[in-house]
């Protein structure tokens, strides 16, 4: 998946250090690993993408995401040291340069190298930004109780979101505290991951976070037991609720951090996964690009699922008939590695591949016990159909409602012995939507004026309109019941013999006496009732009988 | 965990006192000629006076504004009663066949607006209230259909609805119904968990949000100038806030459903439209759409939202571009969500025009505005999916790790080889319909679904030349047809006949199976050209149809005709072998197809008399008919269709014997009797 690797770039980190003998500085080990980093991830994939922050009070941007890795390198030059390390602008760098570059649904690595569990003494200090995302925190907390929402600590919130949820919203929240912009959970798929060059000695200070109810606040308690250290970085990524882990490192030997600790560290973060694609009894192995989980857990943070070895599909549907679920993440599918030779197994990853895309299909996948997504052959949601197309999966948000519902027909639901059989599944009954056929709304005067206007339009055509006047006048009778506007009845008569009146040249002597029994009608007080409609006029003899729909 | 929103359940109040009788003070006007032929006098003086909309009429009206947006987001799943204070129980049930805004209307059809009383209420009023207040206590406590499935499937339920009260504070005091109604819930409580604990249809309520609008004739100035929350008690929390009557309150209804369902709005900018008068121009419009708030998340992660917000009467409204619109929705390939939309002014021009744009198929493609610097990005999609319109998001990013992948290789030979089209099939036999509403979700099951699949993947082979079976060009549609589980009509079933009686006529042929036939040609025939190749492929036709035998009678019926035929050749075969010299046999071949099958069918028609597959073993080429092939056609017309005695096919060349599991297990007696009697 995409790297992002943050620097710590601060002075502590440029303090000479004596390993062995060799004078260095954290600073020259960071670099190291950042190269020998990119030198593993390009050998593994070369079309990966890589980007380098240098962070001291500001964020400084190396690299863009890039594929050229030999520049990525040279740009871990360019960082300029400054006084303190500000974690907080960092990460707000990171965040929006992936949001600009891949959108909100490719899954990205973030890496943190640093020395520093907290510098508590500075401004920008990581335990001051611990704070900050605490008190963040409750304040989320507390605006999801208030509009009914019960806040699950497991249920992930993209953060932007409710930021500007909380912003535009336009409750009135006895909040003494606003939502300081924040950036943590991020935004997108990711995990997040801290190498920590220590020293031999850590200071971490000791105590513990309460929350003030009063006031909406994380107020630090200090404790004087010294097992209760904060490691406010673990804090940090454990607040991220995506996967990481913060990595410690206190050999500062180069021959231990090459040999020793980044193969193992690199092997843990980026072997991917191989996932059993199967229909049936057809199978291949395929990777995800980029993976959303790696050889060590089967857990994808981000979606707060511990997901399957097998990717099952269970249907398949035509696209144009797609309503699509909230997608989380999108992954490109590739055979994988290991099997590739062995050509007669990923043979199904290219029937399936040109089966949906000769028929425009997307095949429903199942990815864990209660998640879903969708395969299918295009290039990332882009428009463009000369383009190569890869085979795509998307993951979706788990929701009861959407893909369940989806799926909920394929078999003839059994029969089942229900405990109350009289209150079988009742179906509500068909409904057209409002738009499709004619509702009536009359809070504005306007719409009520189009529906006399319909009346009056077809009383003109009396002769060959009868049927729909009367369907019109009754469907405006029954609304004017309905809502308890009786004044229309007598303004409609009203308005008949008006119309009588005034362009009597228009009505024939059949249409004038429509309209006299209409106006009639209007003032007796049984066409008040809900039921009973108006019928037409058929003569002064059947009047009663004989009535048209 | 999977439960229930507090949205699921909500009930209308309206206080039906006299006080709503009260003129809202808005007048409506409906008289069309004044705005037709405005310069006529005349009629100017005749002019009918506009409408006095009584508060009664304007709660109605904004609460069937909010139903009808409801209904028209979500077609199951977000109930709504109706219930008035003059009535004793809510007008309409929890029940899906109750719901709908069709049926609200009726309902409201059926209730008489309050008459006009004084302003001061009777002691009388108070006690009508409290009971409706219990009733519709009573009716958040009933389960709904959704509830009870959960219950049963033994998923803990929390007990959640809403009430929106319509009243007013000049007509009660509102902090006694607040109060009455946090000890009205304990006390319910308290019953439901002595006298009603294990009833599937009664939970105790857990939370409940009193929404109370006091209404305000649109003269006067609203008693409260922003909603106030009151945590009462740990059940009740309640909502006050006041709105001005007449239109006003539809508007806040709109409001509150967005609030309520999560919902946002869009406004499609710039519609081009013809005018009615004038056709040769066109003027541009907007429409003002509702959907699910999270179709704007993509816009607010990244941050372009700032680029369109718009504040139209108070409410964020995320203004979008109309770009040229496209005939298909399949050019935008996945999308990334999707929510139902309605048109927030239902029944004006722009928004019917629109709708019935779109309801006629095709999509439009929204913009984000642009800046100066900015380039154009397509971020939504407007389509409709069987008469419901829906909004697509689309994916919009700079960069992709898709980007300069080799795309996967296609080696065209390979490719046909794969068995795509026998896929293809497959995928469209077992195609999703589209979303659909259904009332119980607890019957899905996907499991089901992998376990269908696994049987009728369980021979199939990728490629065609993986087998001969799959390989050969005649026995195509009867593998097609075998896979699935439906049962066969009379043309499949003849069909696949046909496509066995290629295999028949192979094996009197000897080397029927020349290139033509083969669906991927191979380099190495021999294969295909070896003399025991029939029996191969009968040995592979009943490995294949084994795992299918179970779809239907006429799988089975296929699969143990099969099995007669392999069987019968390995008998014949091996009698050849005892009778005749192996030097002979070549010639005996040679004979057999000179004289145009006879010795071969006279020594079968020995050994098996009158097996089933004789009927088949005609020359389709010849024109003459000898008597054995009238006979057997005889017998083709006359069963035709019709599958075969089971016994004989089990027991080809002696009596069956009846009933044979009888004696050996009379638990199953029944069932296999069952199969026996269908054959």
């Amino acid at each position: 998946m995409p790297l992002a690797i943050i620097i710590d770039n601060s002075l502590s980190m440029y303090k000479e250090i004596n390993e062995n003998g060799i004078k260095t500085s954290k600073r020259e080990i960071a670099s190291l690993l950042c190269e020998k980093l990119i030198d593993l991830v390009s050998s593994r994939d070369k079309y990966e993408f890589i980007s380098l922050v240098s962070v001291s009070s500001n964020a400084q941007l190396l690299t863009e995401f890039t594929r050229d890795f030999t520049k990525a390198k040279q740009s871990l030059k360019i960082g300029k040291p400054g006084d303190c390390f500000n974690l907080e602008s960092g990460l707000s760098k990171i965040s929006e340069m992936v949001i600009d570059t891949f959108g909100c649904f490719t899954n990205v690595q973030i890496l943190i190298l640093t020395n520093e569990f907290d510098n508590s003494t500075q401004e920008y200090s990581i335990k001051n930004f611990y704070s900050k995302l605490k008190e963040n925190e409750g304040i989320v907390k507390n605006f999801l109780e208030s509009i009914g929402f019960d806040y699950d600590e497991n249920k992930y919130f993209k953060n932007s979101i409710l930021n500007n949820d909380i912003l535009n919203s336009n409750y009135n929240f006895e909040f003494n505290k606003k939502l300081s912009a924040t950036i943590l959970p991020f935004s997108f798929p990711n995990r997040l991951d801290v190498i920590c060059l220590q020293d031999k000695t850590i200071h971490a200070e000791s105590g513990r976070f309460e929350f003030d109810d009063d006031n909406f606040d994380f107020r630090f308690v200090k404790s004087s037991n010294q097992d209760s250290k904060i490691n406010y970085l673990n804090e940090i990524v454990d607040l991220n609720g995506s996967d990481g882990k913060v990595f410690c490192v206190d050999n500062l030997n180069n021959k231990f951090i090459c040999e020793n600790f980044l193969p193992e560290f690199f092997n843990s973060l980026f072997d991917p996964f191989d996932f059993e694609l199967k229909c049936g009894n057809l199978k291949s192995m395929i990777n995800l690009v980029p993976s959303p989980i790696n050889k060590e857990s089967r857990f994808y943070g981000y979606l707060g699922k511990e997901l399957s070895s097998s990717i099952e599909i269970v249907g398949f549907i035509n696209i144009p008939d797609f309503v699509t679920p909230q997608t989380i993440s999108r992954h490109a599918i590739v055979p994988s590695c290991e099997i590739f030779q062995a050509e007669e197994k990923s043979s199904f990853f290219m029937l399936l591949y040109t089966s949906l895309k000769s028929e425009n299909m997307a095949a429903v996948i199942k990815i864990s016990a209660d998640s879903y997504g969708a395969i299918n052959c295009g290039t990332d949601g882009k428009t463009d159909p000369k383009k190569k197309s890869h085979l795509t999966l998307a993951i979706f948000r788990p929701d009861f409602s959407n893909v369940e519902a989806m799926l909920s027909k394929i078999n003839a639901p059994e029969t089942k012995i229900t405990a109350s059989p009289a209150k079988g599944q009742v179906q509500r009954p068909e409904y057209t939507k409002s738009y499709a056929k004619g509702c009536i709304v009359w809070y504005r005067a306007v719409n009520l004026q189009s529906d006399v206007q319909k009346i009056f339009r077809n009383a003109k055509k009396m002769n060959e309109k009868m049927p729909i006047f009367y369907k019109e006048l009754n469907r405006v009778r029954k609304a004017a019941i309905t809502f308890g506007i009786y004044e229309l009845f007598q303004g409609l008569s009203r308005m008949f013999e008006r119309e009588l009146v005034n362009s009597a040249n228009s009505y024939n002597a059949e249409a004038s006496a429509q309209l006299g029994h209409v106006i009639r009608c209007l003032n007796l007080p049984e066409h008040k009732d809900y039921r009973r409609d108006i019928q037409p006029w058929t003569g002064p003899q059947s009047h009663s009988k004989q009535g048209r729909k | 965990m999977v439960n229930t929103s507090i949205n699921h359940k909500t009930i209308f109040l309206f206080d039906h006192s006299g006080y709503f009788a009260t003129n809202c003070g808005q007048t409506f006007e409906f008289d069309i000629s004044s705005k037709s032929k405005s310069s006529n006098q005349a009629q100017n003086q005749n002019k009918i006076n506009p409408l006095n909309k009584s508060l009664w009429t304007c709660t109605i009206e904004a609460a069937l504004e909010f139903a009808r947006i409801v209904y028209d987001l979500f077609p199951e799943d977000k109930l709504i009663r109706l219930m008035t204070t003059k009535h004793e129980n809510t007008l309409n049930t929890w029940n899906e066949s109750e719901q709908g805004l069709e049926t609200l209307l009726n309902l409201m059809g059926t209730v008489q607006p309050p008459f006009p009383a004084p302003a001061q209420l009777s002691q009388s009023e108070e006690l009508i209230l409290c009971r409706a207040l219990n009733a519709s206590l009573n009716a958040i406590a009933q389960c709904t259909q959704l509830q009870q499935n959960l219950i049963k499937n033994k998923v803990p339920v929390k007990n959640r609805g809403r009430i929106v009260f319509f009243t007013s504070s000049h007509l009660r005091k509102l902090e006694p119904i607040q109060e009455f109604l946090a000890k009205a819930i304990e006390e319910l409580n308290k019953i439901i968990n002595q006298a009603a604990k294990n009833d599937i249809a009664i939970q105790k309520i857990d939370k409940i949000e009193l929404v109370i609008i006091d209404m305000v004739p649109i003269d006067q100035n609203l008693t409260l100038s922003k909603e106030k929350i009151i945590q009462n008690s740990p059940e009740l929390r309640t909502h006050l806030l006041s709105s001005k009557s007449g239109s006003n309150l539809s508007l806040k209804l709109i409001q509150l459903a967005q609030k309520f369902y999560n919902l946002a709005v869009t406004s499609v900018t710039n519609i081009p439209m013809k005018e009615e008068l004038n056709a040769n121009s066109s003027a541009n419009y907007d429409v003002d759409i509702l959907h699910h708030k999270s179709l704007h998340d993509q816009l607010k992660i990244s941050g372009l939202l700032k680029n369109c917000l718009v504040s139209k009467d108070g409410v964020n409204t995320v203004c979008l571009k109309w770009s040229n619109p496209k005939t298909n929705i399949t050019e935008f390939n996945l999308t990334t969500n999707s929510s139902r939309i309605t048109p927030i002014d239902v029944n004006s021009r722009p928004s019917s025009c629109l709708t019935s744009f779109l309801l006629s198929g095709r999509c439009v493609v929204l913009e984000i505005p642009r800046t100066t610097t900015s380039s154009r990005i397509s971020s939504h999609v407007l389509c409709t999916h069987g008469n419901e319109i829906f909004i697509h998001s689309l994916n919009y990013s700079l960069k992709s790790v898709f980007d300069d992948r080799p795309s996967i290789d296609l080696d065209i030979e390979k490719l046909k080889d794969l068995r795509t089209n026998e896929f293809i099939d497959f995928m469209k036999t077992n195609t999703l319909p589209r979303i659909i509403t259904f009332s119980d979700k607890d019957q899905f099951k996907a499991n089901k679904i992998s376990e269908k699949f696994d049987k009728i993947t369980q021979y199939w082979p990728i490629k065609y030349s993986d087998r001969i079976i799959t390989n050969l060009l005649p026995l195509k549609p009867f593998l097609v047809r075998c896979m699935s589980q439906e049962s066969f009509t009379d043309a499949q079933y003849t069909e696949c006949f046909k496509c066995l009686e290629f295999v028949q006529n192979a094996e009197s042929k000897i080397e029927p199976n020349n290139v033509s036939n083969l669906i991927t040609p191979v380099e190495d025939l021999t294969v295909y050209k070896r003399k025991d190749l029939v029996k191969t492929i009968w040995t592979e036709l009943e490995s294949f149809l084994g795992p299918y035998q179970d779809f239907s009678d006429k799988h089975k019926f296929f699969y143990n005709h099969i099995k007669t035929m392999r069987l019968n050749l390995a008998k014949s075969e091996s009698s050849f072998g005892r009778n005749l010299d192996p030097r002979k046999l070549s010639r005996q071949a040679d004979k057999i197809q000179l004289s145009n099958f006879i010795p071969r069918e006279a020594l079968e028609f020995e050994n098996e008399k009158l097996s089933k597959r004789k009927k088949f073993s005609k020359d389709v080429n010849s024109t003459d008919i000898n008597l054995y092939e009238f006979w057997s056609r005889t017998l083709i017309d006359k069963n035709k269709c019709k599958p075969d005695f089971y016994g004989r096919l089990i027991y080809p060349n002696q009596a069956a014997p009846l009933y044979a599991n009888l004696k050996l297990d009379e638990n199953q007696t029944s069932k296999s009797l069952g199969v026996k009697m269908d054959i």
